[in-house]
Parts: C-alpha cells; structure tokens; sequence
C-alpha cells in the first residue's frame, strides 16, 4: 500500500491556500489542515497525532509570520520538512539557515510545487545538494 | 652583832682617836658653847693642842669674839635640838662651813653639841670666781650684738622651749622677756619649721655638732628679717641658737649687686664694642668686654680676658701708649685706626674712644667705621655714575633756580637748545634763550605758568611741546618738571626729551588705527566689543542693523541684556547669551554659535556670531562677529525638505515594493493557482461544476489587485497633494461598508451593531472614508480566532479642545493589540520590522485619510488591562455645524 503524503498548508491568503488545497488534493496528497496564521499553525500541528510530512509555509502572516512559526515547530520536531514559500527573495538565505528544505517563490505554479514536494521526500539529500549549490560557502 | 667599840678596843684604838684622823674639825662643847674635846684638826686650825683648847669658848678661838655670832650653827643646834648648818668666815678671811649636832641626855635633855667644821675657803674663791665669771657671760650674752637664745628640749627633742633671750635677741623679737620665756619656739616663732631653723635645732641637740645656716629669710606675721645662725649645744643639754640680723647687710648687698648687676648690663649692652682694662703695675689686663665686643668678635674676645695689654699688642705700641697716656693723664682720647680682626681675617675702620674710669680702669669703646667708609664711597661712586648719567643722558636736563635762571645743564642740553656749549646757558634766563628764536618765544609765557606752578607746590603733568633748532628744523620735545631742594633751596629740574620720533610713530598709529577702523565700520558684519558685565564698549554700523537700533548711539554703553529685551522673542536668548560670556571668559572654547534675531519689522534673521576673548591695555573684553546666515538657513532648510522628500518617496518606494511583494504577488499567485486549477479542471468532466467556482476567484482577484493599485495611487496621492473635501454623511458610508464586508466574508459568522445617537452627521470628507471603514471592518474579522465575529460600532458626539468631533469606535472581539504595537499599527509598514510582518497598507491609509480630515485615530483595549480580550479602534471626525 502507497503511503499517501500528508500536507499541511500555513497561508494567510484562504483563497490561495484553498487553491493549493484542491490542486494537491487532485495531485493525490493528502491535505491534513489549513492554518491562516503562525499560532494557530503551532496549535494545530502539536495536535496532530501523526506529524505532516510536508509543510507548506507561507511568510507574511498576521499574528506570527513563517519565519517564527517555522523556527518553533522545528523545536517540537526537529525532521520537519518545511518548504517555505514568500514573494520576498532576500528572505531565502534566513529561510534555509533556520530549518526549512526549500524556498519557493511566489508565484508558483502548481507543478512546481507538487515536485518541490516529491524532491523532497524521494531524496533526502537532493535538497542539501540544493542548498550547497545555492550556499556553497556556508555549508562548507 | 659586835659593837664597833668593841672593835675599836680588839685593835686598841679610841673612839676619839679615829676624829683624829680626819681633817674636819671636830670639837665637843657644852651648853654654854664651852670646848670640851677637840681634835687634832680643829687644835691644828690655831696652831694649838687640843688639851689648850678644852674649857675655852669656841667663838673665842675662831671668831675671836666674846659672844657667839646669831648665826653659829651650835648654838641654834642646842636651841633647837635639831642639826644646825652655817656657812661662817673668820676674821683671818677663811671661810669654813659649820654644822651644829645637839647631843641629849638620856632623859632626852640637851647637854651640849658636837661641832663639825669643814673650811671652805677654796670652796668659796672658787665659787666666788664663778659666780664672776658667770655674771661676766651673762653681761657678755645679754649685751651681745647677736641674738642669743637658750633653749630647753621637751618631748624628747620634739620641741623647743626658750629658756634665755639677750637683749639683742629680744629687740629682734620685739617683745619682752617674760613673754617669751618657757614658751615653745614653734609658738613665738611660727616660721621656724619653714626656714628649716627647726630641724638643725633637732640635728644639733641630738649630735651636739654646732651648725651653721646661711642667712634665710624669716617671715611671719609678726616679723620678717634676714637672718643668719649659729646652733650649737651646751654641755647642760640645752641648745643655743645665734641670731644676727642681717637684713640690712642683706639689702646692702643685694642693692649693691642689682647696682653692679645694672652697670654690668649697661656695660655689657653698650651698642659699641667696648673693652674695660685695669691698669695693674705697669700694665693693662682686660677685664671685660661689652656684649657687642662678644658679638663683633664672635665671641673670640672671651679667650683674652685677663691678658695683658702688652702681650696683646705686641705689634701695636700705639694702642698701648693710648692707654697709658689715657690713664696718666685722666683724660678722653679718641681717634681713628685700622685694626685686623682674626676672626675677619680682615682689617676694619674704627673709631677707638679711652676713657679713664677711677681708681683704675680704662674703658676703650670702638665704632667700626667701615661701612660708614664704604657707604661714603659708594656715595661718592654713585654721586659720580650720576654726575656721569646727568652729562652723558639723551635727554636734556636743566635745574633753574626760582628766577627762571639756569643753575646747571647737562651737554645734552646744548643740543636741544642749539648752544654751543652749555656754559653759554648756564647763569642765563631761560628767558633770553627763548628769545634767540621768535617762535620759541611763544614758550616763555607756558613755562613761567608751569614754574609758578611748581612753586605752588602743585604736581605738573608732563607736557609735549614743538622747539624750534637754530637750523630751523622742528623738534617734538615732552617735559617733565619736579620741585626740588637743594640745601633748603627751591629748584626746578626740567627734564626734556626729544620726542619726533614718537610723534612720527604716533601718526601712523593713528593713520593705521584709521584704517582698521574703517575696515571695522565697513564691514558687512556686526563687530562688538562687550566688557565683562555685557556692556557694549564699542560697535560698528553693521551692528544697529543686526540690532535693530538707529545708529550706535543707542547700543554703546548699553547692557546687551537691555538690547535684547525691546523684543520678547529675543529676550529669550539672554540666558544662552550669558552663559557664552561665561565660557569665554573660563577659556572654554566657544564654537561659532546660530541663533536667530527678530526685528523691529517682525522679520526674522538668522546670525551665526563667533566670540573671543581680547585684552585691551590688561583690560579684558569680548569680541563678537556676527554674521546674517539666513540666506543659508533658508538653503539649509530647503535641503532639509529635499531631504524628507526623498526620505519620503524612499519610505514610498520601500512601500510600494513591499506592497508588490506580498499582496499583489498574492494576487497572482492566487491567478496562478487558479489558472492550474482550470487546466487541470478541463481534463476532468467530473469538475466542471468547479470551473465556475474558480472563476469566480479569479475575477474576485482581479478586482482585489485593481483595488491594491488603487490604495496605492491614494496613497500616494495622499502623500504629494490635497484630496479635495466636501460635506458628506458619514452613516450612509458606513453602513455600505458594513453591508460589503457581511457579503464578502463567506465562511465567517459575522455580528455587527450600530449603536447611534445620531440619525446623521455630516463631516468635511470625501469617497475615501470608505476606505477607513472597510479597512477597520476587514481587519477586525481576519485578526479573529472566534466563530463569531462581534463588532459594535458606537458613535457619539465629543469636544476636543474646545472643538465639536464625531466619535465612532469600532470595539471587535479579536485577538487584540498588545502596548507595544499599537504605537506603530498606524506607521507604514516596512519590511524590516519583523514583528509587523503581514500587516499590509491598510491602517496607514487609514491613518493618512483621517490626518487629511484634521481627524484623530488610536487604538484602545476592549477591556483596559487586557489587550487579548479585543481591540478599540477610535476615530474623531471634526463635525461640521
């Protein structure tokens, strides 16, 4: 039995994160929830009994943006693999050095996110090589 | 026991003749005084035998009388029956001592007497001699000159009692005999114990070794004398003490040493060395010398005290022919020497003065002269360095008697008043000198008010005036003239001095002093000079410009402080004013400070001054050089406003760029998104029914991003020009507004309520009051965790400051704002502010709308104290009456 991949979106925008929510859905992953800013994001994911295997997270957030949310759920779990996605490119280089496997930067089309996701589950290594393309000298 | 007649008759002697044997006189007589058995003594008194004197009367044979003498001890022994004794003398002058025995019967009754004589003429001489001798001491005690006191130890030497006084002892006492006798010492003298008297008493008694004691003075309440003792003991055991007054010897002595101790002093303080010699045979010995010798000698006079004069002066004759001829003839010598000191080691001047002092002495007083020398050279020496000055100085000087005649000249003078030589001035009148040049005349009259003023007494200022040379030529002379007198005689002492030159420097002082004060008066800037109590000493023109002030006049001599109140604004730079006085004055260094000036106009420039501190003939003052800036201001000010353009269009374009970063590419992602989503619709039949949902979106996304460029060009608008206002009601605006948010927020259960006083209100705006309201709303429902959403709009009137507003307050039930954010909620939101992230344009716009409207926003707590529990958005709208 194929193990279906559970996503969890982090969006403000509900419009946006209910498109990514049906394009997912139809790509066959599974959409475990949808938080529209930081605290809510951290409640819900200490609630779930079985953690995402993604998360989608966006930056600019009412409340507590990404780059907060994403740094206090890697301390409840330190494996989460958060992809990152903002409009704001300088942004990228805090946003790797914090925890999260991938920058995306909006706007993205469906398909790239579907094999941001895929890339970063079937490899694990695929996105440190990404980051030592992009970040050389700092993993060096 | 056997009888002593037995005895007697054992050894064959008779009673009687053992009377025989003793050298007393023994006779046996009857009542009648008849001898009826003598012994051998008594018959060998006469020359006789004893049987020749049996039957004869015993005042026969010794008294050589015919009856007995009343005394005769027998006969008072047969009279009275009790043993008689008498002392008797013979005609022969012996002396014998007689003693009567009666001899009684057996019945008791006397029958005669038994008669002992015993001669005691030895006895008697020597008792005789005695009693003379005794009488003779007693004389000799009693008219002793000494005091003389007998006394009696009692309680075993513990006190002393007077036994004898002499006479003289008692006038020293003052007091009688009998008042004095057997009383203790410690009761007639009091102060025996405390001159110590006492205790040699006690020494001497118990030792018996006489002692001495130095004159003491006795003092008690009675007497008071200087007395001087003798104690010594008697071999009876009593103690004498000597008394002798020597009070007055004392004082003789002690006037005599204060005399001796007074001319010792005198002598010894004489201001001059002096020396005392005593001629002694055919010499001198020194034997004393004054403190000064001591002094000037450094006490090397000491070692030749009892040396002789001409072992001292061996190699000075004439010093020792001084004293002699001054002791020969009694006279007074003085005269002048050079003498070598050792203790110099260098000759003095003195003046040596002898004089005899009877019987033999010669006292030798020295003056040293030898600064009084020197000071007469050195007088001498300077009197010549002057004379020398006088003739060889630059300046003329001239002493001119009362009469205006020219007593002495020095060469310079010549000179200054073209003579040959000086003796063609000296004895003439200034005067006539005058008159050898017709323009030197016009002096005479000058100078004789300045002498008759010098002989008034009067001090004279000195006094610069032109002389004209026999070349023609112009000197510039200054005089000074003083009194002066010479032996009680008034002069003038002129002195003059040639002053062309400085007159010459003067000029061009003057000239450039000119210059610089022309630079001063043209300048463009105010110049000051302030004194240290801010009083203006002197300005130039510029400065009543600076000043406001008509001309100078109005400020020189004025305090700054008074300037600078004829206006209030400027009255309030004083105190910074004074305090850059106060710097400049403490060295500190004062920067060129800005300040500005309002004039009388009410125009307002501004100056930079820079101040310095100056000195001024050791005066200190302050300068200040105040320059108009405002011309620069004005460009500074204008820069000022480029800058907060341009800081303002960055802050835009920050904005702007953010804006696009996030909510418009928001925008696109959501087109995006929507646009997979169609494609991937289109594959699939089973969704078509989505297909409209999702177009839909994309229309609502469109519309969302023509609203984002439309905020933005408000915004922007905003920020460069005036929206135009007109009166609109606000409650039509508001319920729109309300009634767009209930349709656009599907999904969300929304409860809202206008609480109104007012049925309308009309306020200054225009269209894009609905922007604040629909800003206000939306935020109050996306920053809500709730299911419901509650929001209660109140609106109220209020006063402000005296002023009618509108007051409408959005209360929601959201997450609330905490203290620290709601400082900045209204700022524009700039991507660096991490924890503002998200909060997109819209309460900035708010913010800039409402400050357009001369409005106010702000933000409460729902609950004060607890932010959590939902937010206040507060706005105050100027109603329009």
């Amino acid at each position: 039995m194929v193990n279906i991949i559970k996503v969890f979106i982090v969006e403000d925008d509900l419009d946006i994160a209910h498109l990514y929510q049906k394009l997912l859905v139809i790509s066959g992953f599974d959409v475990v929830g949808i938080a529209e800013n930081g605290e809510t994001a951290i409640k819900m994911y200490q609630s779930f009994s079985k953690k995402p295997d993604i998360i989608v997270m966006d930056h600019r957030m009412p409340i507590k943006n990404g780059i907060d949310t994403t740094v206090e759920i890697l301390k409840i779990e330190k494996t989460q693999k958060v992809i990152f996605a903002s409009a704001d490119r300088s942004v990228k280089k805090e946003v790797f050095s914090i925890g999260a496997v991938d920058f995306l930067e909006k706007p993205f089309s469906l398909d790239t996110l579907a094999q941001c996701i895929k890339r970063t589950l079937d490899s694990k290594t695929v996105e440190d090589e990404q980051i030592s393309e992009e970040y050389p000298q700092e993993t060096n | 026991m056997p009888k002593l007649s037995d005895k007697f008759k054992e050894l064959g002697i008779k009673e009687f003749q053992l009377l025989d044997s003793i050298s007393e006189l023994v006779s046996v007589q009857d009542k009648d005084l008849k001898i009826l058995w003598a012994n051998k003594a008594a018959a060998d008194s006469i020359g006789s035998t004893p049987k020749d004197l049996i039957g004869m009367h015993c005042y026969e044979i010794w008294e050589q009388s015919d009856k007995p003498s009343k005394n005769c001890p027998v006969l008072k022994a047969i009279k009275t029956g009790i043993p008689c004794q008498n002392e008797m003398s013979t005609p022969d002058g012996r002396f014998w001592l007689i003693s009567g025995h009666p001899i009684k019967n057996d019945n008791g009754e006397i029958i005669g007497a038994v008669e002992i004589t015993i001669e005691i003429t030895k006895l008697k001489e020597t008792e005789k001699n005695l009693k003379e001798s005794e009488e003779k001491f007693r004389e000799l005690f009693n008219n002793m000159s000494s005091g003389f006191v007998i006394y009696d130890a009692i309680d075993d030497g513990d006190d002393f009692i007077i036994k004898d006084m002499n006479k003289t002892s008692l006038a020293m006492s003052e007091m009688k005999k009998r008042q004095i006798l057997d009383k203790k010492v410690t009761e007639i003298f009091p102060a025996v114990k405390k001159i110590g008297l006492f205790s040699v008493f006690q020494k001497v008694w118990k030792t018996g070794t006489p002692e001495y004691v130095k004159p003491t003075y006795y003092d008690d309440k009675r007497l008071s004398a200087w007395v001087e003792n003798y104690v010594f003991k008697l071999p009876s055991g009593e103690i004498v003490a000597s008394y002798n007054d020597v009070t007055k010897r004392k004082e003789a002595e002690e006037i005599r040493i204060e005399s001796e101790k007074k001319f010792k002093a005198l002598f010894k303080g004489i201001p001059t060395p002096s020396y005392t010699w005593q001629k002694v045979n055919d010499d001198f010995i020194l034997v004393d010398y004054s403190d000064a010798a001591a002094r000037i000698t450094q006490g090397d006079v000491q070692r030749f005290l009892g040396m002789k004069a001409s072992e001292m002066y061996k190699e000075r004759p004439d010093i020792i022919e001084d004293l002699n001829r001054c002791f020969e003839e009694k006279t007074y010598i003085s005269k002048e020497m050079s003498y070598y000191f050792e203790v110099f080691k260098d000759y003095r001047h003195l003046l040596v003065q002898y004089a005899f002092i009877p019987p033999d002495l010669v006292l030798a007083h020295t003056i040293d002269l030898t600064e009084k020398k020197r000071a007469e050279q050195e007088l001498k020496e300077s009197e010549e360095k002057y004379r020398y000055l006088f003739d060889r100085s630059p300046y003329s000087i001239t002493i001119v008697d009362v009469e205006g005649n020219i007593v002495d000249c020095n060469s310079a003078t010549e000179h200054f008043l073209s003579a040959h030589s000086k003796n063609d001035l000296i004895g003439k009148n200034f005067k006539d000198i005058f008159s050898w040049n017709e323009e030197n005349k016009l002096l005479i009259p000058i100078f004789e008010k300045r002498i008759q003023s010098l002989l008034n007494d009067k001090v004279l200022e000195p006094f610069d005036f032109p002389l004209i040379q026999s070349t023609g030529d112009k000197m510039w002379v200054h005089g000074e003239g003083s009194l002066i007198k010479i032996e009680n005689e008034k002069f003038m002492q002129f002195i003059i001095s040639d002053i062309t030159e400085q007159k010459r420097a003067e000029k061009e002082l003057k000239e450039s002093e000119e210059r610089y004060r022309h630079l001063f008066e043209r300048s463009p800037y105010s110049i000051s000079i302030v004194d240290l109590e801010g009083t203006i000493i002197d300005c130039n023109s510029a400065t009543d410009y600076f000043l406001s002030a008509h001309n100078r006049n109005d400020l020189i001599g004025h305090n700054f402080k008074e300037i600078f109140s004829w206006n209030e604004d400027d009255k309030n730079l004083i105190p910074m004013l004074e305090k850059k006085i106060e710097d400049l004055l403490k060295g500190v260094a004062v920067e060129p400070f800005d300040f500005p000036l309002t004039q009388t106009t009410g125009n307002i420039i501004w100056v930079q001054a820079q101040g310095s501190l100056m000195e001024i003939e050791n005066k200190k003052f302050i300068q200040f050089i105040i320059s108009n800036i405002t011309e620069k201001k004005k460009a500074e000010q204008k820069l000022k406003e480029s800058e907060e353009k341009y800081r303002i269009a960055y802050n835009l374009a920050n904005l702007y760029r953010d804006l696009f970063a996030h909510d418009m590419n928001n925008v696109l992602q959501n087109i995006l998104s929507s646009t997979d989503l169609l494609s991937m619709y289109k594959n699939y039949p089973v969704y078509m029914d989505k297909v409209m949902e999702t177009l839909t979106i994309l229309r609502k996304q469109v519309k969302r991003g023509a609203n984002l460029i439309s905020n933005v060009q408000k915004l922007s608008q905003l920020e460069e020009i005036q929206y135009e206002v007109e009166q609109i009601e606000i409650l039509s605006i508001l319920q729109e507004s309300v009634d767009f948010l209930e349709k656009s927020s599907q999904g969300r259960e929304l409860q809202i309520k206008i609480d109104s006083t007012l049925e309308t209100c009309i306020i200054n705006g225009n269209e894009l009051l609905r922007d604040v309201f629909d800003n206000i709303l939306n935020n109050a429902v996306k920053y809500n965790d709730n299911t419901i959403v509650n929001i209660l709009i109140k609106i109220s009137k209020t006063k402000k400051n005296d002023l009618d507003f509108i007051k409408f307050e959005f209360i929601d039930n959201g997450i609330g704002i905490e203290d620290e954010q709601k400082k900045v909620i209204f700022q524009r939101v700039g991507r660096q502010d991490k924890s503002l992230r998200g909060m997109g344009l819209g309460l900035s716009l708010v913010k800039k709308i409402i400050d357009n409207y001369n409005g106010e926003i702000w933000v409460e707590n729902k609950v004060p104290d607890d932010y959590s529990k939902g937010s206040n958005f507060v706005i105050l709208l100027p109603e329009v009456g």
